[in-house]
């Protein structure tokens, strides 16, 4: 089988407080540490999960970005994947969730893929529209928040999470997978998959090798528009109990409170 | 070589049937020897003929002076004797086999002073021997218990080697006897007369008899020697002898990241020679055991395991590793083991368990106590880099430390660039503002983000400007060192952190390497001015012994200092005024385990805090280089402790034990471990922890202001 996983470098949500240009109304992305998204990380771990247990199946992640976007890719490898693909192009610049789309999905098609990974949402801009708008594109099925994934036959079979435990969702291949964050454990690289990651193939590609047109992606094509951008309210400092013989009571009061009780 | 007065073969028929057993029992040996021997050579090469004149004059104090196994005097004393009786009864065996041969030791052979001091050693080895049966089966010491070997090798020795004694006596008194004293012994004249009634065609017989059994015993001996635990007698001097003569603290550098089809051990034969030598060595005696802070507080972690651990593996490997089908393989008796294993287990994981290899703090007191100079720190790391970096396989928790390492320079998910903001307002200058700076202070991670060091640091700097040391900070510039990771096996991050500070540190000229060079070449150092020695400190032991021991392996050679040295320095140098004996409380102090063990410096913390105090340096039970780890090294600080009692608490409650209500440390690891500790114990209330630095700062606010709070009254 074909599988790819869609991932995302970003500025490293750990350590960089996130800064927003006021001219552009954008994310700041230069002068901080970039890093492959950690949720695709997860992301990645359930596709290698799966590629594993088919056998004869080729992992590939693929990323639209900057050539920095290049080391978030080899970390992929690292991980296990067997071959990336950059989209990199000065025009894709600004891209909104529709150009973002439009051209991942441009390059997937090439591949005939059998199965797409993509993580719910980016850990920086959270739109989570873009996995949608990729199986919108490519004409497949959409399965969300998976937290189990397996392939029966010519079906892909999910356990999608839900409020209160999971659903048991299928669809027929090829479809697009999300996986819920935080459903599979990231894998840490071993030195074989850091040495041979260097090795693996990798791909660049621009727009006019996907035959797009400058006008339909980027700043250009973005249908998308930042009106605002505004601090969120601080949250408001944690009130701390001190057990003086009735901090239960104080504790139950409060849950109570707000009805947790 | 005067023919003894009685042929012990009785002719050479029998002389001929001894040389054909003599030779098979010889051949029989060697082949296992060399089958030993073979495994080693198969091993990965490692050079240790460095030091070579200090080897020579080690070996002869450890190996012929026993003072290794002296330092346990009673078993040591036994053992001693043992050792000693042992060569010596080589000798008189010598003069018993030329008896075959109608000769006798030149020189010795006849003599009688040499012959008394034979059997007063037989009478040493004796009492010696009731020593260790009395221990092996009565006090039973756990640590004596043997895995590898069951039960019964231990008695199995003490059986052939009292059968070597009584087979002796024997002799000698019927040789006596059968001669009518021309053939004297000590024990022969005092037993062989009673046998005089037996009449001489009897006791020659005897005699022969008991030369036979006497040449048996000790050849089985020497035929089953190689498979038993007593294969250190052999194996031990070889051990000694090559020991580390490098830095204790230095792990072994894993070449060639970037080409190598390996990291790490996962079979036995990817250990160098040395390594599974240990193996050969360890004589099992189970002192390791005692010490160490993981076995002690219920981890399933037991460092003679790891070592006998080590070798089973390669036993059990054996033919594989020779090649099959191999010579051993063919002829049994060539073979050190008989009883293949069926199913062979793998090293890690198998013989040796993962939680074993994770519960080691790395602190090094298995291997200051080993009598044979046995490297167990350096096999546990070797495992876990293969752990870590084949197959991805450590504690969970261990993931985000590597990531925060690798991203943001320091084990937390904090920025770097704020690693100068505990030093706002103290008026600390950057590196890069005072490139000149006599002293670099290397703050370390706990020092820069850690709240309750921060606290450490603060007052170090309070002291650096009291004495007016010229010195800066490297800010932003300083990251991880990568200790944690390399002690958890991760040596690809290590390398990578410890290139990056080299870089650094080079690039303010601190790398003495270099600084010789500039000197050589134009007689002037760094900027132009004339070289001086320029200093590192550091008050985190992990950065000390890394950047000290480790850094030199890539290329970074420093002057590196810990805070406790360099204070007791102000001090001595009289850059420092401090009011002596301020602190009245009661006060022990904890050596840090790469303070301590790994770099040899207890008297300096001791020496700054015993000026201080009125009351000195209350010792705990484990001090200086038996001091009883915190818990937090080896990466251990970063991981959970699961099983077993805690570390840190079992440490705190030894302080308590003194009545101590300080307990001074020079680790932010042990500070760490031991706030936490305390509280654990609840005895927050009775007993503070403290840096070294912390109680020198207070000592210049009191040399300030003299009257102010008297700590402790
Ligand atoms: S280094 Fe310390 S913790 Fe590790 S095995 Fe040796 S004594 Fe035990
Ligand atoms: S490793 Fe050393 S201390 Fe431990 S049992 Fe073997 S000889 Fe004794």
């Amino acid at each position: 089988m074909k599988i790819f996983v869609c991932v995302k470098q970003i500025p490293d949500p750990n350590t960089v407080e996130s800064k927003l240009d006021p001219a552009t109304k954008r994310l700041v992305r230069t002068g901080v540490s970039l890093v492959l998204d950690p949720g695709d990380e997860t992301t990645i771990a359930a596709a290698i999960k799966l590629r594993d247990s088919l056998g004869n199946s080729e992992l590939t992640a693929i990323s639209m970005g900057p050539a920095s976007a290049q080391e978030a890719l080899r970390r992929a490898l690292a991980m296990g994947v067997d071959r990336a693909i950059l989209i990199s192009d000065s025009a894709l610049a600004g891209s909104d969730v529709l150009g973002t789309a439009r051209t991942l999905a441009a390059a997937l098609k090439r591949e005939n893929p059998d199965l797409i990974f993509c993580s719910t949402e980016s850990t920086d801009g959270y739109t989570g529209m873009v996995p949608g708008a990729i199986a919108e594109f490519l004409g497949l099925p959409q399965l969300t928040f998976a937290r189990e994934i397996n392939v029966e036959g010519t079906k892909a079979v999910i356990k999608r999470v839900t409020q209160t435990g999971y659903e048991v969702v299928e669809s027929p291949l090829p479809a697009v997978v999300t996986i819920a964050s935080g459903s599979f454990e990231a894998i840490y690289p071993t030195m074989k998959g850091i040495m041979s990651a260097r090795k693996k193939p990798f791909s660049q590609l621009s727009l006019s090798d996907l035959g797009l047109d400058p006008s339909q992606v980027g700043e250009a094509g973005a249908r998308e528009q930042v009106l605002s951008i505004g601090k969120a309210e601080a949250r408001a400092a944690g009130q701390i109990i001190k057990d003086e013989g009735n901090a239960a009571e104080i504790i139950a009061d409060f849950l109570q409170r707000h009805q947790l009780l | 070589m005067a023919p003894p007065a009685i042929s012990p073969t009785g002719g050479w028929i029998g002389t001929t049937i001894f040389v054909v057993i003599f030779l098979a029992a010889l051949t029989v040996f060697g082949l296992r020897v060399g089958q030993l021997v073979t495994l080693l050579a198969k091993a990965r090469r490692e050079d240790r003929t460095d030091h070579l004149e200090e080897r020579i004059g080690d070996f002869l104090l450890v190996v012929l002076g026993q003072s290794g196994v002296l330092r346990d005097p009673i078993p040591g004393l036994a053992h001693f004797f043992t050792f000693w009786g042992f060569i010596i009864i080589q000798f008189g065996l010598l003069n018993l086999i030329l008896g075959a041969f109608n000769g006798s030791l030149p020189l010795i052979g006849h003599d009688h002073t040499f012959a008394a001091l034979l059997d007063l050693f037989v009478l040493f080895v004796l009492v010696s021997l009731i020593v260790f049966a009395v221990r092996r089966g009565i006090v039973r010491p756990r640590q004596l218990s043997s895995r590898l070997h069951g039960p019964w090798d231990g008695f199995i020795i003490l059986g052939l080697i009292f059968l070597v004694l009584l087979t002796l006596a024997l002799v000698e008194t019927f040789g006596f006897a059968a001669s009518h004293g021309e053939e004297w012994s000590l024990l022969g004249s005092w037993f062989g007369p009673s046998f005089y009634g037996l009449g001489t065609a009897t006791n020659v017989a005897l005699y022969r008899v008991f030369w036979w059994a006497h040449i048996l015993t000790v050849l089985s001996f020497l035929v089953y020697l190689p498979g038993s635990k007593h294969l250190h007698l052999m194996a031990t001097p070889f051990n000694v002898f090559f020991r580390n003569y490098g830095p204790r603290g230095a792990l072994p550098l894993l070449e060639n990241l970037e080409e190598r089809e390996d990291y790490g051990v996962s079979k036995a034969e990817q250990f160098t020679w040395k390594q599974l030598l240990d193996g050969y060595a360890c004589t099992e005696c189970g002192r390791c055991n005692t010490v160490c802070p993981a076995t002690n507080t219920g981890k399933p972690l037991l460092p003679k395991e790891i070592i006998l651990g080590v070798k089973e593996s390669l036993l059990d490997r054996r033919h594989e590793i020779v090649g099959e089908p191999n010579l051993f393989q063919k002829l049994p008796l060539a073979d050190v083991r008989s009883n293949g294993h069926e199913e062979i287990q793998p090293l890690v994981g198998g013989v040796i368990s993962k939680e074993a290899l994770w519960a080691c703090t790395t602190c090094g007191a298995c291997m200051e106590i080993c009598p044979v100079s046995i490297e167990h720190v350096p096999k546990i790391v070797d495992m876990r880099r293969s752990l870590v970096m084949e197959e991805s396989d450590f504690p969970p928790e261990v993931t985000s430390l590597f990531n925060n390492i690798e991203r943001n320079g320091n084990p937390w998910e904090i920025s770097n660039d704020r690693r100068a903001e505990w030093a706002a307002g103290l008026g600390v200058p950057l590196m890069a503002e005072n490139p000149d700076a006599e002293v670099l202070y290397w703050v370390g991670c706990m020092g820069s983000f850690d709240q309750r060091n921060r606290k450490v640091a603060t007052a170090l700097v309070k002291i650096l400007k009291a004495a007016g040391v010229n010195f800066a900070i490297l800010g932003p510039e300083e990251s991880c060192t990568g200790d944690p990771a390399r002690r958890i096996g991760n040596e690809y991050l290590w390398q990578m952190m410890a290139q990056q500070n080299i870089e650094v540190l080079n690039s303010y000229g601190f790398n003495t390497a270099q600084t010789e060079t500039a000197t050589a070449q134009n007689g002037h150092g760094h900027n132009g001015q004339t070289s001086r020695p320029r200093t590192i400190i550091t008050a985190c032991p992990h950065c000390f012994n890394t950047i000290k021991n480790e850094y030199p392996q890539l290329g970074g050679h420093y002057e590196v200092i810990h805070h406790s040295v360099f204070i007791d320095r102000l001090i001595r140098e009289g850059r420092l005024q401090l009011p002596s004996g301020f602190d009245h409380r009661k006060l022990t102090y904890h050596d840090p385990c790469y303070v301590g063990r790994y770099n040899g410096v207890y008297d300096e913390p001791r020496r700054v805090l015993t000026v201080l105090n009125s009351n000195g340096v209350t010792e705990m039970r484990r001090n200086r280089n038996r001091s009883f780890c915190c818990g937090g090294g080896g990466g251990r600080a970063w991981m959970e402790e699961r099983i077993g009692k805690r570390v840190n608490q079992t440490r705190v409650n030894e302080a308590l034990e003194t009545e101590a209500e300080v307990l001074a440390a020079a680790c932010p690891f042990c500070i760490m471990m031991f706030e936490d500790g305390v509280k654990g114990v609840e005895a927050e209330e009775r007993l503070q922890v403290e840096d070294i630095a912390e109680i020198v700062a207070r000592a210049l606010e009191e040399a300030a202001t003299p009257s102010a709070s008297r700590a402790g009254q």
